[in-house]
């Protein structure tokens, strides 16, 4: 697996684990334990997005760095699938 | 305001294209159950919630809704890519292409376009988020009746990961339900609107 691909699960994985922690936390807002969990994850979290868009690329149009053209667009975007490029389903198409 | 981040919130690469299941799959994007009456149906809500856990949940879940939106818009998008007119004529999908070709258009698995009456937004808080707990049973069931019929790991572990957000979101409703009812009269849950009705001044 590519560096890329593997900080990108990384980040999937620890965003996940915060979206579901939030959502906990909107409900037990006074929970530590849970607090604790959240303050751990986004430290993670600022430190692996860090890493892929300064080695990568942007995930977030507030974040384009570089001197360079617009890199916004450049990079593929998250519908396309990592194990898609065109023009490779074509010919093992199912239509059972 | 919301930002987008470029990336999905779990993964989806499906290498074999299906557009008989594609059909199937497309109604939790724009069908009674989906993931857009979802978003706006929280999203909607949350504006006159009388407390501030309802208001941020149902801002968070809304918020992760319309993730799994583009996740159910990116299957159904990776199961039509590339299609002949043999493999459109073969499977059914003519009736959908020829109106939208292979672009992504709400609609239940029917062919019934979206509408806005698939959800309310009543003003009240217990009224609004006992919908919402039936809501995501509703999903939950939607998505075990597609399990079924499938078998590809490609499809179904995506679909597996939005079935059990379903259960957790559940589970987050009824906390917040439980919230609301604590904060009333326990003799009078129903005659009282926690949106609308004051409490009198002492």
């Amino acid at each position: 697996m590519s560096e890329q691909k593997q900080l990108m699960n990384q980040l999937t994985s620890i965003s996940f684990a915060m979206d579901d922690t939030v959502l906990f936390l909107d409900t037990h807002p006074d929970c530590q334990e849970a607090m604790e969990h959240y303050r751990k994850l986004r430290k993670m979290r600022s430190e692996v997005l860090h890493t892929y868009e300064t080695k990568f690329e942007p995930i977030s149009k507030y974040d384009v760095h570089g001197s360079g053209c617009f890199q916004w667009l450049n990079s593929p975007w998250p519908w396309e699938g990592g194990n898609c490029p065109c023009g490779i389903m074509k010919n093992d198409c199912s239509t059972r | 305001m919301w930002n987008y981040e470029k990336r999905l919130q779990y993964p989806v690469n499906i290498t074999q294209c299906n557009p008989k299941l594609a059909q199937v799959i497309i109604t939790q994007f724009g069908g009674p159950d989906g993931e857009l009456a979802a978003s706006q149906r929280y999203l909607a809500q949350r504006y006159t919630m009388p407390n501030n856990v309802c208001k941020g949940l149902l801002t968070d879940i809304g918020t992760e809704e319309l993730g799994h939106m583009e996740m159910i818009c990116a299957i159904v998008y990776q199961l039509t890519k590339n299609l002949s007119v043999e493999e459109i004529k073969a499977s059914g999908f003519d009736k959908y292409y020829v109106d939208h070709t292979t672009a992504l258009w709400p609609q239940a698995a029917s062919g019934t376009p979206f509408t806005s009456s698939y959800f309310q937004s009543k003003g009240d808080a217990i009224t609004d988020l006992f919908e919402d707990m039936a809501a995501e049973q509703k999903a939950r069931t939607t998505y075990d009746n597609i399990l079924r019929l499938i078998d590809d790991p490609e499809i179904c572990d995506p679909i597996r990961f939005l079935r059990e957000r379903e259960i957790v979101h559940f589970q987050r409703f009824g906390e917040a339900l439980r919230h609301v009812q604590e904060n009333l009269n326990s003799k009078n849950f129903y005659a009282f609107n926690p949106e609308f009705d004051r409490t009198k001044k002492k």
